[in-house]
């Protein structure tokens, strides 16, 4: 094995179930090493991902690497990446020691060598007694890391997990992901995690691949998935975004001049992070974080000025949802950091920096 | 309310009587010192307990319904697991269709079902004896089979079969240590259930019978022409011995569902 | 056991088997299927057919050298022959009467143990009604025997209570044949209505409670209706068992009202030749039997469902 090769390459797979395209030609290369997390919505197709990876099941077409060379023939018991489940399908019949020792022995792994092998990886998931315990009598948090502790066992070249935190509580959750996170630094292994949760897939990865109906919408790195979305889609779908039908005025070499909430406002060409710029008389779309509105009046000259009458607020925690009715009747709805201070029925001034937003061509689906 | 609070129970414990009285009165007459079955009972004697395990067309009847319900169990699980594994497999319409040819023995009614046995059997050149009637009760006992498995099955979490594999294991291992471990309780249970079936089952053995009788087949032919309280003794023995036997399959289907369903739900409890 | 299984893949039919099974979808299906349907098709389809084929032959077996011949004339015989038309006839009016009978009797115990009784004793009163499930057909058939004979336990019991009249004639008449029978019948009633009963939501009786409906009108209207599926899952197979039923009516009953199911064990006794009629009466028998099941299914179907509004 070449350290070049990247651990997990697919190349063109495409999988269908009768009429339905689960994946539609998807190529994605995973280097060695990188916690990757496949995030969308359920039945955008990262669960089929993993069990082509895994060989559960075979593509309609194209090509599954691991380590350079063609698995996708390979029968799934003879491959070299290990799953953890979400349900874990822990062996119930077998103590845990069995469970975690079971893929060692199906390389024909000494007995003594087993033993050693498990406990070493018992003390990795600091669960150190409970090698003769039974599936049925841990709690699920001590469960998750057993099918971690089974899938790292025989020494995979990638471990895939299919939403294996999915059946935890949130406390719990919070606790394994770093966990996890410390696992995968530790052992250095390549991590491909799915997920629907976008804030376990921001905490976790180096990077994340946002899929939708069978295709990848966008790979790149938690900051630049949240700042710099390719699509409404991965804007709405990773935290929350106020998406802004704009229409394109005006562009120049470094400036995009958009009309939006009845005024213009100037933006640098360089906010937009849709693939195709938008050019003048197109309909653009501006994505706003909450964090990037603030109350107040800003500088006249770049910022985004929004003022009106505040009709309506609702509190959402970290957010807040403001209706704001402008001088001509104007209604603009935004949704803002709760640290800013607002009160119903009386004047507000809100403004935005052009550095907090990006622009995409065309006008956004509703979702 | 008279009704949920006198009139049900004593009615169900009337009922009560009415399933064990007749079974310990069959008890109690195999203690009657006499040659005839009769009460009153005034002399009373264990002889018949003894003695009857001495009579030897009595002795070789119960060896030969023995080794029948041995072989023709063995026979409904050879076939009646992969069957069931073939229904788990199938969907739809052809699921039922299976399935409903699979019960057909169990649904007709018996004597109809054991004439054709015997008619094929003639035609395939199958001698009345031990293997037609073994064969017979396989047919008779896989419908229970292939159900209790099949239920099992379908309780299974199919990514125990993907972990395995996934973990390196082939197909006959996936088999051995997964899934056959994972059925055990239902093939256990389906085990005794075929026994007891095949030791019970009258009208097949008595059409696919030979010259030797099986217990049952003795027990009417007695029946019909004269018995004495031993007859009596012998009955309670083997009613006692099927009573544990049942009782005990039904625990071993009934307890282990509990923990395997348990299991499968995971609750997820924090440390 | 592992070690040995991975030491064993080195040999050749271990491996083959699994090639085998990995070939492709349609090798591993065979694997699994050829054993199953070899068995359904010698043990479940192929007997019946012959069967069928057989009741339109004129004699079988066949003599060497004998040319069969085909005819309807044990079908049609059947009709002109008073003595077995009726005995199909009485046969299915006692299974319908002892069908009934069972589920009146049956009834309120499935109730009680599904309902009635305290929770903490459910199980426990269901375990002792099951077990005397295992208990095969002839002995039970002897238990009665010893039960209700001119000097069995019953008239015994009433000697002793010095009623006039003992011995009564309790034994081998349609009276100790249908307590027989109940007796037999009456597990395969209360299971499926234990557990259809038991699916009753308990808020449901305590919402009609609350709506004013009396102890009385509660089962009527709620438990009867709910129960329905039980109901039929029960009477269909009472009713099956019963019409096939051949040692019990044999054993119990009297000598003149001989059951169908003895009949055809008569004609099918006597020489060969008689199989093909045999045969014909049991098919006569099956299909009669389906079809009255089926109807009644379909019946009670219709019936649930009118009930609803």
């Amino acid at each position: 094995m070449t350290n070049s090769a990247p651990a997990i390459e697919l190349k063109n797979l495409s999988k269908s179930f009768g009429a339905m395209q689960a994946l539609n030609n998807l190529s994605l290369r995973i280097e060695q090493g990188v916690f990757l997390t496949l995030l969308g919505p359920s039945g955008c197709g990262k669960s089929t991902i993993l069990r082509l990876i895994a060989g559960f099941m075979a593509p309609s077409n194209g090509k599954v690497l691991v380590g350079g060379h063609d698995i996708t023939r390979t029968p799934a018991h003879t491959r070299p990446v290990k799953m953890v489940f979400q349900d874990y399908a822990l062996f119930p019949h077998m103590n845990i020691a069995a469970n975690i020792g079971f893929g060692c022995e199906m390389l024909g792994m000494p007995r003594g060598q087993i033993v050693r092998r498990c406990n070493e990886l018992l003390d990795l998931i600091r669960l150190p007694d409970i090698a003769s315990r039974y599936p049925d009598e841990l709690s699920g948090g001590q469960r998750q890391r057993v099918a971690l502790a089974r899938a790292l066992a025989p020494d995979p070249e990638a471990l895939l997990l299919d939403e294996p935190l999915g059946a935890l509580d949130l406390r719990l959750r919070r606790q394994m992901q770093q966990e996890l996170r410390a696992i995968q630094r530790t052992t250095g292994k390549t991590f491909v995690f799915v997920t629907h949760d976008q804030e376990e897939a921001m905490s976790m990865s180096d990077t994340i691949v946002v899929m939708k109906d069978g295709s990848i919408e966008q790979i790149d790195s938690p900051e630049a998935i949240y700042q710099r979305p390719a699509s409404a889609f991965v804007a709405s779908f990773v935290g929350s975004a106020n998406l802004v039908p704009a229409k394109v005025r005006g562009r120049d070499a470094e400036t995009l001049t958009l009309y939006l909430y009845g005024q213009e406002w100037r933006v640098p060409l360089e906010r937009v992070t849709s693939p195709v710029t938008p050019d003048v008389g197109d309909s653009a779309t501006v994505v706003i974080r909450p964090d990037a509105f603030h109350i107040g009046i800003g500088r006249a000259d770049i910022d985004l000025q929004l003022s009106g009458h505040l009709e309506e607020r609702t509190y959402l925690g970290s957010r807040q949802n403001l209706k704001l009715r402008a001088a001509d009747g104007e209604v603009a709805q935004i949704e803002l950091s709760a640290t800013e201070v607002a009160s119903e029925g009386e004047a507000l001034d809100v403004h935005c920096n052009t550095e907090r937003v990006a622009i995409l061509a065309g006008a956004a689906d509703p979702i | 309310m008279h009704l949920q609070r006198l009139v049900l129970p004593t009615y169900f414990w009337l009922f009560v009587l009415y399933l064990f009285t007749p079974l310990m009165v069959i008890a109690v007459m195999g203690f009657r010192d006499s040659n005839f079955v009769a009460f009153p009972i005034n002399k009373w004697t264990t002889d018949w307990y003894h003695e009857i395990l001495f009579d030897r067309d009595i002795q070789s009847s119960l060896w030969l319904s023995l080794r029948i319900a041995v072989v023709s169990t063995a026979i409904s699980i050879v076939v009646g697991l992969p069957t069931a594994f073939l229904v788990a497999r199938t969907k739809g319409v052809l699921r039922g269709a299976l399935i409903s040819i699979l019960l057909l023995p169990a649904f007709l009614p018996v004597i109809v079902s054991a004439i054709s046995l015997r008619i094929f059997a003639g035609k395939i050149g199958l001698e009345t004896g031990m293997l037609a009637i073994a064969l017979g009760h396989a047919v008779a006992s896989m419908p229970f089979v292939v159900i209790m498995v099949l239920t099992r099955i379908d309780s299974m979490n199919r990514n125990l079969v993907d972990a395995a594999q996934n973990l390196g294991a082939d197909p006959i291992i996936v088999l051995t240590r997964i899934v056959l471990p994972y059925l055990s309780p239902a093939l256990f249970g389906a085990f005794l259930f075929s026994m007891l079936l095949s030791f019970e089952d009258f009208v097949r053995s008595f059409f696919l019978g030979g010259f030797d009788q099986t217990f049952p087949v003795l027990l009417y032919s007695r029946l019909r022409f004269g018995f004495d309280p031993g007859l009596a003794a012998v009955s309670t023995i083997v009613l006692i011995a099927t009573t544990c036997l049942g009782l005990f399959a039904e625990r071993i289907l009934r307890g282990r569902r509990a923990r395997s369903s348990q299991q499968k739900k995971g609750s997820p409890t924090n440390d | 056991m592992t070690r040995f299984l991975v030491y064993s893949r080195r040999f050749a039919l271990y491996r083959g088997f699994n090639t085998l099974y990995m070939t492709s979808p349609a090798t591993r299906f065979l694997m699994v299927a050829l054993l199953p349907l070899v068995w359904i098709l010698l043990a479940n389809v192929a007997p019946l057919a012959q069967m069928v084929e057989i009741s339109f032959r004129d004699t079988y077996p066949l003599q060497p050298g004998e040319e069969g011949s085909y005819s309807l004339q044990h079908y049609a015989g059947f009709f002109e022959k008073p003595l077995y038309f009726r005995a199909f006839l009485r046969s299915f009016v006692f299974a319908t009467l002892v069908t009934f009978a069972t589920l009146v009797v049956v009834f309120p115990v499935a109730f009680y143990i599904s309902k009635a009784a305290p929770k903490s004793q459910r199980a426990r009163l269901l375990l002792l009604v099951v077990a005397p499930f295992w208990v095969s057909e002839i002995i039970r058939s002897f238990a009665w025997i010893v039960m209700l004979a001119n000097r069995g336990a019953v008239n015994s019991f009433f000697g002793w209570f010095g009623m006039p009249g003992v011995p009564y004639e309790l034994l081998y008449n349609n009276f100790s044949l249908s307590i027989g029978v109940i007796y037999l019948a009456s597990l395969y009633m209360l299971l499926p209505l234990y557990s259809a009963i038991e699916r009753i939501d308990d808020n449901l009786l305590e919402a009609a409670a609350n709506l004013g409906a009396s102890t009385r009108r509660r089962i009527t209207r709620i438990i009867l209706p709910l129960s329905l599926p039980g109901i039929v899952a029960g009477c269909t197979l009472v009713f099956l068992l019963t019409v096939g039923l051949f040692a019990m009516p044999v054993l119990l009953g009297g000598p003149s009202n001989t059951l169908f199911p003895a009949i055809i064990a008569q004609i099918f006794h006597k020489a060969g030749a008689s199989w093909p009629q045999g045969s014909a009466y049991s098919i006569l028998l099956t299909i009669a039997a389906l079809i009255y099941v089926g109807l009644f299914i379909a019946l009670a179907g219709r019936r649930g469902r009118g009930a609803k509004p």
